[in-house]
C-alpha cells in the first residue's frame, strides 16, 4: 500500500510544478481551517471521544499548527487514518499534515514522499510480558506466544529478530491494537510487542497493571512525528518551526498561562523574537507576527501538550524520558529562532 | 391496368434487426474495449511513474511476515509465494470442515424445525430467525474476542478429558493418529485390503441380486477389508525398526529439540540434513526445577487471585515433586494450596495456623490477591513420551538446572507502578541479544531417546510451555472463525432441508404409513432421499457461500488467503498482482463448487424418473 | 335417520393437558427432548438474563449513542436526519393506512408499527435523557402518526401517494446532506457521516442502483447478441465468484490506479458504493434471471403474436411478471445487503459495526472496564442488527405468501 501511494508522489509533485508558487500555505489560510490526519484509537495520542471529538498529544500538534498559521486551535478538519491509508491521504492533499504516529525512516522521505518535521516522541519496540510467565530476556520467548499487530512494522521487526535469535515462538497476528491487548489480557498470549509508548499507555489500563512489566529491552528505533508531502518548502518549514516552537517555549518556560506576561515583560531578545515582538522572523514564515503567542495560549508549549495527555496525572503516566528536553537528558532540543 | 409492381421491399439497414442487433454489439464492444483501454492504460501509466512491483516477480523474494496458523512449514524466511500458500491452504482448511460441520448441523435443524416436539421445534425456529438475521462479521468478533477469549480458562489449566483431549483459550488439542516407521511397510497391505474390499463388495452384490432375498453386501466387504489390512499391521508394525540415521538434536537450554536424519553423524542438524517427522521419542531429566510468580490471574471473565501456575504435568510424568516459595519473608508468610498437583495451585496465608487452606486466605484483608510471590517447583525423575511433530520438533517445559534460582535478583519494574521500565537511552539503543548463556554453569541432565513405533503412533498433546505440542491442534482463532461460520452457514442449509423436506407430497408419507414402514423408517427411507434431490443444490451453493466467507478471517486473526494477500499487499505494495491472485483465487474455488455442483446435478436427473 | 350432536372430544384430548400431551410428551423419547431442552432453555436464558442485568456493563455503549447513531454527524445537526426518519415514517404510515383502509397492506401496516414502535421507544427516551434532540424526536413521532391519520382519514390522497415518496425521497437525502451555507442547512461532507446512518445509507444506495443494473445485466445474459452476453456472463460470474470483502479492499487499492486520478476526489464512501453496487448488481441479475426464467414462453409469443416489439414485450409483458416473482427473493437480497454493509470497515469507513468494534473500545474510558466492552458491544450489535432484519426477513415471507409464490 505504501509503495502504491508513492505511485502519486510523482503525480503531486508534476503537479506541484505545474501550479508553481501556490503554496498549501496560502491554500489553507484562505480556507480557513486545516485538514489533519490523525489516529483514531491509539489511547493518549488519537481516540475519539463520545461525542466525536478527537483529542490526544497527536491531536494536540494539529491543533498547534492551526492556532499558529489560522490563530484558531479548533480551525482543524480531523481526518481519522488507518496504518495502511495515511500515506495516500497526504500524497493526494486529502490532509494538509499527518500527525499519525508515524515513524520517521529514510524511505518514506524518499519513496513515499513525505517530509517529516522534527521528532515529536522518540520511541521504540518493546515487549510487555506476564510476571507470571518469569520471561526476562528475549531468549525466554522459546515456546511462548506473542501478540502482535498485522500491516505494521512491528511485525516484521519482531519476525527478524527472532530469527535472528533462532527463538521459535507462536505468533498472533490481530487487526487492531485493541484486539491484541484484549488477547493479552484473556491470557492468548505471554507477551505484546509493540512501541514502548503504546505499551506504557496500555499496561496502566491493563486490569491488574502488577501482573505485567515491560521488559528493559527494546528492538527498533520509532521517532514519531508530524508529515508533509515533499516539495512545498514553506508548508513545511511552517510545520517543521511550530514544532520547534513548541520545544522552544518550553525551553524557555513559556506556558499557555504566563504567556501573555511573558510577552508584555519579555527583555531578552531570544525571546522577543520568538514572540514576534522584535524582528521579522514570524512573517518570514508566513505566519503571523503573534503566531506563538496565539500557539501557546491555546495549546500549549511541548511539556504541557505531553502532560495532558500521556504525563504522570493522566491515567498513562508516561515519564520524560527521552521525550524530555536536552537540558534533561532527552533529545528535544530546538534551534533558534532568528 | 395498374400493374402493381411487387418489388420486394428491401428493409433499410436502421430497420433490420439483424444489423441493427450487430451494429448495438460492435457499439458496445468499442465501449467495452475503450473502457478497458483507457482503464488499462490509467494503470499502466500510474505504475510506471512509482517503483511499485507491477509483475510478479516479487513472490520470490523473503516475506518476513510472522504467520502463527501453517499447514506446510513456514518461516518468516521464506516466500511471498509460500505465504500465500499457506493462505489458499487455510482457506481449504477451515472450508472444507465447516462445510461437513455446518451440513451436519444445518440438516438437523432443518429437520427439527418440522419436530412434533413444540420445543424442538421453537428452539430451532429461533434459532435459525436470530443467526441468520445477524451480520457474520458480527458474530465472529462475539466468538472470537467475546466468548473463545475470554470464557474457557487459559492454556495453564486448560479442561482436560481423559484421553488427551485439551481445551483452553489457546484452542483445542487431542491426540492424533500419525504414521510410524513401519507405515511404508503397511501401505502396500492398504492398497490390497481396499482392492479386496471392491472386489468382495461386487461379488456379495451381484449374489444378492441373483438369490433375489434382501441382503447388504458391505458387512462381508468390510471384514475382508479389515482382516487383510488388520494383518499387513500387525506384520508392518512387527518388522518396523528405526530408520538407520535417526536422530535428536536437542538443544537442552532452550528445552526443544528437532529429530532429522543425521547424514554426516554429528548430532547435529545442519540446513541441509532432512527433518523427519513424528518420532516418538522419550525425554527424561533427571532432576529439574522451575519457578513462578503467583498472580491474580484473570480467567474466565474473572479474577482469581493468588494462582501458581506451573507447567501441566501428569499423573506418572514424574517421580516426585516438591514446592517451596522464595524469599525468607514470603516463605514464613505463605504456603501452597494445591488444586491440581503440580500444576496449578494458589498461595494462600495461614492466618488460624491449622496449616490448611481456607477459603479467604488466598486474599489479604482488602480482598486483594498475593501475586509476586515467587514459588520454586523442583521435580526429580521427569519423563515424558513425546511424538515429534510434522516438522521433527519436541519441546519439554523450559526447566532449570536444580540450585541457580535463588542467587538471582530479580529487577524487574511494575509496569504500572513504575511508568516508563527500559525507557531511557541505554535500552532504546541496546543490543536485542537476550541469550546471555554463560551465567549458567549447571546443565539438566537430560536423555533423549527414540522409541520404536509400529505402522502408527499415537501423539498425545501436551503444554511444555504455554502452547500445545504434539497431538492435533486447532487454535482459538481457528475454532471461532470456524463456530462463526457453521452456525451461521446451517441457519441457511437448515431452511434449504425444511423446503426440501415439506417439498415431497404428503401422499409419499401416506403411502409409506400404509405399506407398514414406522414414522423413522418413512422419513429415512422415503421422505429423506427425495428431498435429498431438492436440498441438494442450494446446499452446494451455500458450501460456496462458506467458502467466500472465510474471508472474514481477519476479524478471527486466522491467515486464510485473503488476510495473507492484504498483508502481503501492504509489505510490497503491489496492489495489481495481489489483486489478480485474490480473484484468480476465488474463481478457483467458485468453479470448484460449480463443478461439483454440474455433477451432482448431472447424477440427481439420471435418477429423476 | 338422526343427527347425532356434535360433541366435544374426551376431556383428556382438549385443553392445556393436551395440548402439552400432544407437543411435549407425546413418548417416552419426546418427553426426555422436552425435559432436557426445557431446562438447557430456562438455564440458557436465565444466565443471559442475569448477566445483562448484573454481570454486563452497558455505559460504553450508553454513552456512544450518539455515535453509533450517526458518527461525527455535527450534533446541533442532529435533529436532521431524525426529521428524515420522521419523514420516511410518515410516508410508509400514509401507505400502510391508505392500504389498510382497502383492506390490503398488511405487510407495510406490519413494518409501520414496528419502526414505529422504535420511534415511539427512542422519543421516549430522549424525552428522558436525550434533551438536544428532544424536540426533533417529538417531531419526528407526531409526523409518522400524522402520516397514518392523513391516510386513514383523507383517503383521497391515495391518488397523490407515488408523488408523495417521490418527492419525500429527495427530501430525506437534502436531509441528511444539506444545501448549503453554514446555518441549519449546512452541508455534512460524507466524511462526518458514519454509524447506523451510513450502514442504512449504504445498503439503500446499494439496493436502489444495483436494482436496474441487475435487471439490464440479467437482460444481457439473456440476449441474442454474443458480444452483450458474454460480457454479461462474464461479469456476472467474476463478481460473484470472489467475496464482497475482497472487492471491497480491490476498491479501496484500485480504484485510484484504474482512474489515474487524486484518491481523494473519489471519497471512501464512493468506493465502497462501487463494490458494494456492482456486487449487489450480480446477485440480482441471477435473482432476476431466475424470475425471467419463470415466465412461460407463451407470454413472449403471444405478446409478439399481438404485434408487441421485441423491446415492448420485455417491458410490458416478461418484466412485470418476473420481477413479481423474484420480490421476496430481492428482500432476502436487501437484507443481506444490509448485514453486508458491516465491511465497509475494510475501506476504512465508519460504520455501526466499525464504531462498535473499533472506536468504543479504545475509548479510555473503555479501557477501564475490567475484560473489555467487546462481548456487551457484540450483544447490542447483534440486536441492533437483528431489529432491523427480522421485520425485513418477516415481510418478505409474507410477500412470498401474498404473491402465492414457492407454492405448488
Amino acid at each position: 500500500m505504501r509503495k502504491l501511494l508513492a505511485a502519486f508522489v510523482a503525480l503531486m509533485v508534476l503537479a506541484g510544478f505545474a501550479q508553481a508558487q501556490t503554496s498549501l500555505l496560502d491554500e489553507i489560510k484562505l480556507r480557513g481551517n486545516m485538514t489533519c490526519g490523525v489516529n483514531q484509537s491509539l489511547p493518549g495520542f488519537g481516540v475519539i471521544d463520545s461525542e466525536g471529538n478527537f483529542s490526544g498529544f497527536d491531536v494536540d500538534f494539529c491543533k498547534a499548527v492551526a492556532a499558529a498559521v489560522l490563530g484558531d486551535s479548533e480551525a482543524v478538519t480531523y481526518r481519522a487514518l488507518t496504518a495502511s491509508e495515511r500515506f495516500t491521504a497526504v500524497q493526494t492533499g486529502e490532509v494538509d499534515v499527518l500527525i499519525r504516529n508515524t515513524t520517521w525512516t529514510s524511505s518514506r522521505d524518499s519513496e513515499v514522499g513525505l517530509n517529516f518535521a522534527p521528532t515529536t516522541f522518540y520511541d521504540g519496540q518493546g515487549f510487555i510480558v506476564k510476571r507470571a510467565s518469569g520471561i526476562s530476556e528475549v531468549s525466554d520467548f522459546e515456546g511462548t506466544s506473542i501478540c502482535v499487530q498485522s500491516g505494521t512494522t512491528t511485525e516484521l521487526n519482531l519476525a527478524d529478530v527472532m530469527a535472528a535469535l533462532d527463538i521459535s515462538y507462536t505468533p498472533l497476528v490481530f487487526e487492531t491494537a485493541d484486539q491484541v491487548f484484549a488477547a493479552y489480557e484473556a491470557d492468548q498470549c505471554e507477551s505484546v510487542t509493540t512501541d514502548m509508548s503504546g505499551l506504557v499507555s496500555r499496561s496502566t489500563l491493563l486490569q491488574d497493571p502488577a501482573a505485567s512489566v515491560i521488559l528493559p529491552i527494546t528492538i527498533s528505533k520509532e521517532p514519531l512525528g508530524p508529515a508533509v508531502l515533499h516539495g512545498d518548502d514553506t508548508w513545511f518549514d511552517v510545520v517543521k518551526w511550530v514544532t520547534f516552537g513548541l520545544i522552544f517555549a518550553e525551553e524557555y518556560g513559556i506556558t499557555s498561562d504566563n504567556v501573555r506576561d511573558v510577552a508584555a515583560s519579555a527583555q531578552a531578545p531570544v525571546v522577543r523574537r520568538f514572540l514576534g515582538l522584535d524582528g521579522q522572523v514570524m512573517e518570514q514564515l508566513g505566519l503571523e507576527s503573534d503566531a506563538m503567542i496565539t500557539m501557546i495560549e491555546q495549546v500549549g508549549n511541548y511539556g504541557e501538550i505531553f502532560a495532558r495527555n500521556l504525563g504522570p496525572d493522566t491515567q498513562f503516566g508516561l515519564e520524560r524520558g527521552l521525550n524530555a528536553l536536552y537540558t534533561d537528558g532527552g533529545l528535544l532540543y530546538s534551534p533558534p529562532f532568528r | 391496368m395498374a400493374m402493381t409492381t411487387d418489388v420486394p421491399e428491401r428493409i433499410p439497414f436502421w430497420r433490420n434487426v439483424k444489423t441493427l442487433g450487430l451494429l448495438a454489439q460492435i457499439i458496445f464492444a468499442i465501449i467495452v474495449v475503450a473502457a478497458i483501454a483507457i482503464l488499462w492504460n490509467n494503470v499502466t501509466s500510474a505504475l510506471a511513474r512509482s517503483s511499485l512491483p507491477a509483475d510478479f516477480s516479487w513472490l520470490g523474494s523473503r516475506a518476513g511476515i510472522p504467520i502463527g496458523e501453517r499447514p506446510i512449514p513456514y518461516t518468516p524466511d521464506d516466500t511471498y509465494f509460500r505465504a500465500l500458500a499457506i493462505g489458499f491452504l487455510n482457506t481449504l482448511k477451515i472450508a472444507l470442515v465447516g462445510v461437513v460441520l455446518a451440513s451436519i448441523l444445518g440438516v438437523g435443524v432443518g429437520v427439527a424445525r418440522l419436530s412434533n416436539n413444540f420445543l424442538l421445534r421453537q428452539i430451532a425456529t429461533w434459532y435459525v430467525e436470530i443467526l441468520r438475521n445477524t451480520p457474520l462479521a458480527v458474530q465472529i468478533i462475539f466468538w472470537f474476542t467475546a466468548a473463545i477469549a475470554t470464557l474457557p480458562p487459559t492454556i495453564s489449566a486448560p479442561i482436560r478429558l481423559p484421553g488427551g483431549l485439551m481445551f483452553s483459550n489457546r484452542g483445542l488439542a487431542f491426540p492424533a493418529i500419525y504414521p510410524g516407521f513401519g507405515f511404508r511397510d503397511w501401505l502396500p497391505w492398504i492398497v490390497a485390503a481396499i482392492a479386496l474390499y471392491a472386489i468382495v463388495l461386487y461379488v456379495r452384490r451381484r449374489q444378492i441380486i441373483a438369490s433375489e432375498r434382501p441382503g447388504l453386501a458391505w458387512p462381508a466387504a468390510l471384514l475382508a477389508f479389515l482382516a487383510v489390512s488388520g494383518t499387513g499391521y500387525f506384520v508392518a508394525s512387527g518388522t518396523a525398526t528405526i530408520p538407520e540415521p535417526l536422530t535428536v538434536d536437542f538443544t537442552v537450554e532452550r528445552g526443544r529439540g528437532v529429530t532429522f536424519l543425521d547424514a554426516n553423524g554429528n548430532g547435529e542438524r545442519e540446513r541441509d540434513e532432512a527433518l523427519y517427522g513424528f518420532v516418538p521419542v522419550t525425554v527424561r531429566v533427571s532432576e529439574a526445577a522451575i519457578e513462578t510468580q503467583s498472580t491474580n490471574l484473570n480467567e474466565q471473565r474473572r479474577i482469581k487471585p493468588s494462582v501458581l501456575r506451573f507447567p501441566v504435568l501428569e499423573e506418572g510424568e514424574y517421580e516426585s515433586f516438591d514446592v517451596r516459595i522464595l524469599g525468607s519473608a514470603d516463605a514464613e508468610r505463605f504456603s501452597v494450596h494445591w488444586t491440581d498437583a503440580p500444576t496449578a495451585g494458589l498461595i494462600f496465608e495461614d492466618r488460624n495456623g491449622d496449616g490448611i487452606y481456607q477459603e479467604g486466605e488466598e486474599v489479604d484483608a482488602d480482598g486483594v490477591g498475593f501475586s509476586g510471590v515467587r514459588t520454586l517447583l523442583t521435580i526429580t525423575g521427569f519423563s515424558r513420551d513425546l511424538v515429534s511433530d510434522r516438522d521433527g520438533g519436541i519441546r519439554i517445559p523450559n526447566f532449570e538446572p536444580v540450585g541457580t534460582q535463588e542467587e538471582e535478583t530479580e529487577e524487574i519494574q511494575d509496569a504500572g507502578r513504575s511508568g516508563v521500565a527500559g525507557f531511557g537511552p541505554s535500552s532504546l539503543f541496546g543490543s536485542p541479544a537476550g541469550a546471555s548463556s554463560d551465567e549458567e554453569e549447571a546443565v539438566l541432565d537430560t536423555t533423549v531417546e527414540i522409541r520404536s513405533s509400529g505402522a502408527l503412533v499415537w501423539s498425545r498433546p501436551s503444554v511444555p510451555v504455554s502452547n500445545y505440542e504434539g497431538g492435533f491442534r486447532f487454535t482459538a482463532s481457528y475454532l471461532a472463525l470456524l463456530l462463526a461460520l457453521v452456525i451461521y452457514t446451517a441457519t441457511f442449509i437448515a431452511e434449504i432441508t425444511r423446503a426440501g423436506i415439506m417439498a415431497v407430497p404428503k401422499g409419499q408419507t401416506e403411502a409409506s404409513k400404509a405399506l407398514g414402514l414406522s414414522g423413522r423408517q418413512t422419513f429415512s427411507l422415503v421422505i429423506f432421499p427425495q428431498a435429498v434431490r431438492i436440498i441438494l443444490p442450494p446446499m452446494i451453493s451455500q458450501y460456496l457461500n462458506l467458502t467466500k466467507n472465510s474471508s472474514l478471517a481477519p476479524l478471527a486473526a486466522y491467515a486464510e488467503i485473503f488476510a495473507v494477500s492484504a498483508i502481503v499487499a501492504n509489505q510490497t505494495g503491489a496492489s495489481v498482482p495481489v489483486t489478480v491472485l485474490i480473484i484468480v483465487s476465488y474463481l478457483v474455488i467458485s468453479w470448484f463448487f460449480s463443478f461439483v455442483l454440474n455433477i451432482v446435478n448431472a447424477r440427481l436427473a439420471i435418477v429423476e424418473r | 335417520m338422526q343427527m347425532i350432536p356434535d360433541r366435544l372430544p374426551p376431556a383428556g384430548e382438549r385443553g392445556a393437558i393436551a395440548w402439552l400431551r400432544r407437543n411435549l410428551f407425546s413418548g417416552t423419547v419426546n418427553a426426555i427432548v422436552s425435559i432436557a431442552l426445557g431446562s438447557f432453555v430456562a438455564l440458557s436464558l436465565f444466565n443471559l438474563g442475569r448477566w445483562m442485568l448484573t454481570g454486563a456493563s452497558w455505559q460504553p455503549v450508553w454513552n456512544n449513542m450518539k455515535l453509533l447513531a450517526i458518527y461525527r454527524y455535527p450534533a446541533e445537526l442532529a435533529w436532521r436526519p431524525i426529521i428524515a426518519v420522521g419523514v420516511l415514517l410518515m410516508l410508509t404510515g400514509l401507505t400502510a393506512a391508505l392500504g389498510q383502509r382497502v383492506g390490503k397492506g398488511k405487510i407495510m401496516t406490519g413494518v409501520y408499527f414496528w419502526f414505529g414502535s422504535l420511534a415511539w421507544f427512542l422519543t421516549l427516551v430522549a424525552l428522558i435523557a436525550w434533551p438536544s434532540v428532544r424536540v426533533a424526536w417529538l417531531l419526528a413521532t407526531l409526523m409518522s402518526v400524522a402520516g397514518y391519520a392523513i391516510g386513514w382519514y383523507v383517503p383521497r390522497v391515495v391518488r397523490a401517494q407515488s408523488w408523495l415518496w417521490a418527492a419525500g425521497l429527495p427530501i430525506v437525502l437534502v436531509l441528511i446532506y444539506g444545501v448549503g451555507g453554514s446555518g441549519s442547512f449546512a452541508v455534512v461532507g460524507t466524511s462526518q457521516w458514519g454509524g447506523f446512518l451510513l450502514t442504512v445509507v449504504i445498503a439503500a444506495f446499494g439496493i436502489t442502483v444495483s436494482f436496474p443494473l441487475g435487471i439490464a445485466l440479467a437482460l444481457g445474459r439473456r440476449s441474442n447478441l454474443p458480444a452483450i452476453k458474454y460480457f454479461s456472463i462474464g461479469f456476472i460470474e467474476v463478481i460473484r465468484g470472489a467475496p464482497l470483502i475482497t472487492w471491497l479492499f480491490i476498491a479501496s487499492l484500485m480504484v485510484p490506479l484504474l482512474l489515474d486520478v487524486a484518491p481523494d476526489s473519489i471519497p471512501a464512501l464512493t468506493r465502497a458504493l462501487v463494490a458494494v453496487t456492482l456486487f449487489s448488481a450480480a446477485y440480482m441479475a441471477e435473482n432476476v434471471r431466475g424470475g425471467l426464467q419463470s415466465v412461460p414462453n407463451g407470454q413472449r409469443e403471444a405478446a409478439r403474436a399481438l404485434g408487441l416489439s421485441g423491446w415492448q414485450t420485455t417491458r410490458l409483458i416478461v418484466l412485470p411478471q418476473a420481477l413479481r416473482a423474484v420480490i421476496p427473493v430481492l428482500v432476502g437480497q436487501a437484507i443481506g445487503l444490509f448485514k453486508d454493509t458491516s465491511l465497509v470497515f475494510i475501506v476504512g469507513l465508519h460504520d455501526f459495526f466499525e464504531i462498535g468494534r473499533r472506536v468504543i473500545p479504545s475509548q479510555p474510558e473503555s479501557l477501564l472496564y475490567p475484560g473489555g466492552v467487546l462481548l456487551e458491544i457484540s450483544v447490542f450489535m447483534a440486536f441492533a442488527y437483528f431489529f432491523f432484519t427480522y421485520r425485513m426477513s418477516i415481510a418478505s415471507r409474507q410477500l412470498e405468501k401474498e404473491l402465492g409464490v414457492g407454492e405448488r
